[in-house]
């Protein structure tokens, strides 16, 4: 369960949203506000499903869901177990 | 070959609809975005920025020229137009600022098109506010390039760095990264998903008309935050956050077929561009950085606006789970190899050798700028424009700035005459609100 964070964040911040220092982009800075988009949140939620085996049912993609890492991750392990 | 920069797959495209544009005797692909600003901007640091502009980016000053089979950007140094215009007495802001723009797409002129300057910057004074207008040819950049340069313009010199690594195109940088093998398979993937969606032939809102003079109009509508609101709602609610364009496209389709379709084929297909730029990143500035998606439905399901709005969300999740939105990026990537007439009757049209496109869409969505002033004066709202092929002689684009909604309907006539857009924005605002 662990590696889930950090696949989540080596994905986002080189492929979905732009950050100058990945490295202090914290686990709970919102990620809405650092840029992900709409079609950014529906390829997140296909590589999670595909990465981690997992389906995020779409009545569940809320804002609070996505808001940041931690969220993310929760969101994910939820549906892992 | 030497300053020679050669289009990015993407650009490609929008070289092949500028020419088919030209064709009907219009000017080309020329896009506007602008600015609507509370007071005079300081013309000084608009002119100093302009000339930062050019020298940091000397694509903006190239012009488009053709060597063997390959299209690109002859850059030669240069500088970027920045014309003034004033109302004359007894002509509203708003009133004067249409006229102009509608003259100015109309300005660069047929033959000239590809000696024009693709890039130059327009400042329209009236009485109660300014219009700072950004004309471009489409193969030169996209609008979140505009607004990149918009930003660039504004920002102080010593915070203009970050807009400077302006190199390689996202296009290309993504192929590049691709084995053979994986172009080769998303390549064959994305021709298939062709194969399918031109299974249903795309209707038009307006029957082919004879070849003869054509002319653009514009139409710009800014909701107020209140309509604003109710629609992000209702957006919300539908859509959910990972379709936010299909809450658009979906009414977009509703009042097409409320109107009923002039031609009419088995339903509506519009084609959504997204931006390969990770959120918020500060470029590209030039090159087209997008990918392609197509959201296609039946007249039935058009008409049931619940069963609109879950086939949509349902289709782009599947697009985007099939890797669709990548799909096209190899297939404009080999396009570069046809002629433009071949490219535009292989990839652009359907089998029957009708326009995929029922109308031209693009949701820019939420502009924020770095700064809440351009050079001293306030931004108050954001406009745009666009050139589009006949058929379908219709395109839309949403955008949204502090907290309106604002649409631009740009539309040919004859083909669509000012009543039926009248009535298609009538059905267009009602799609939009109602729930």
């Amino acid at each position: 369960m662990s590696d889930i964070r950090p696949r989540l964040r080596a994905f986002v911040l080189e492929e979905l949203i732009y950050c100058e220092n990945p490295d202090v982009f914290s686990n709970e800075q919102d990620l809405l506000e650092a840029g992900l988009d709409s079609l950014g949140i529906m390829r997140l939620i296909m590589f999670a499903e595909r990465e981690f085996g997992v389906t995020l049912p779409d009545t569940e993609i809320e804002p609070e869901m996505v808001r940041n890492f931690n969220a993310l991750t929760r969101w994910i392990e939820s549906h892992r177990q | 070959m030497k300053g020679f920069a050669p289009l990015n797959p993407s650009d490609h495209v929008l070289l092949v609809m500028d020419r088919e544009i030209r064709r009907e005797g219009l000017p080309g692909a020329w896009c506007a975005f602008a600015l609507e600003l509370g007071g005079r901007p300081d013309e000084a640091a608009l002119s100093g920025g302009l000339d930062a502009a050019a020298a940091a980016f000397p694509t903006l000053t190239a012009r488009l020229r053709q060597r063997g089979r390959r299209f690109g950007w002859q850059r030669g140094g240069g500088t970027i137009p920045l014309v003034r215009h004033t109302c004359p007495p007894g002509l509203d802001a708003a009133g004067f600022w249409q006229k102009r723009l509608e003259a100015l797409m109309h300005d660069p002129g047929e033959a000239a098109a590809d000696d024009a300057s693709p890039l130059s910057f327009h400042l329209l004074y009236a009485e109660d506010g300014t219009l700072l207008l950004a004309r471009w040819l489409h193969p030169l950049m996209d609008a979140g390039g505009v607004k990149r340069l918009f930003d660039f313009i504004m920002s102080p010199p010593e915070e203009r760095g970050r807009y400077l690594e302006d190199a390689p195109s996202l296009v290309d940088r993504r192929l590049g990264s691709w084995s053979w093998g994986r172009r080769l398979t998303l390549m064959w993937r994305g021709k298939r998903h062709n194969d399918r969606i031109d299974r249903i032939e795309s209707s038009h809102p307006a029957t082919t008309v004879e070849r003869g003079r054509r002319s653009l109009r514009i139409r710009q509508l800014i909701l107020d935050p209140e309509q604003t609101a109710r629609i992000l709602s209702n957006l919300r609610r539908r859509v959910g956050l990972g379709g936010q364009s299909l809450y658009f496209i979906a009414c977009l389709m509703r009042a097409l077929e409320q109107i009923k379709p002039a031609s009419r084929g088995a339903g509506w297909c519009i084609p959504y561009a997204f931006d390969l730029r990770p959120g918020n990143a500060p470029v590209p500035v030039t090159g087209n950085q997008v990918g392609v998606l197509f959201a296609q439905a039946s007249h039935a399901v058009a008409r049931d606006r619940d069963a609109l709005f879950q086939h949509l969300k349902t289709q782009h999740a599947e697009a985007i789970r099939q890797e669709l939105d990548m799909a096209y990026l190899p297939l404009m990537w080999l396009g570069r190899w046809l002629s433009l007439s071949k490219y535009a009757r292989i990839l652009r049209r359907q089998k029957t050798g009708g326009e995929r496109s029922s109308a031209w869409f693009s949701d820019i969505g939420e502009i924020r700028f770095s700064r809440p002033d351009f050079l001293g004066a306030s931004i108050v709202g954001v406009r745009h424009g666009c050139f589009v092929t006949s058929p379908p002689s219709l395109a839309v684009l949403f955008s949204r700035f502090g907290g309106r909604l604002s649409l631009s309907i740009n539309h040919l006539l004859p083909d669509l005459p000012a009543e039926w857009i009248e009535r298609f924005q009538t059905h267009l605002v009602s799609e939009l609100l109602a729930d």
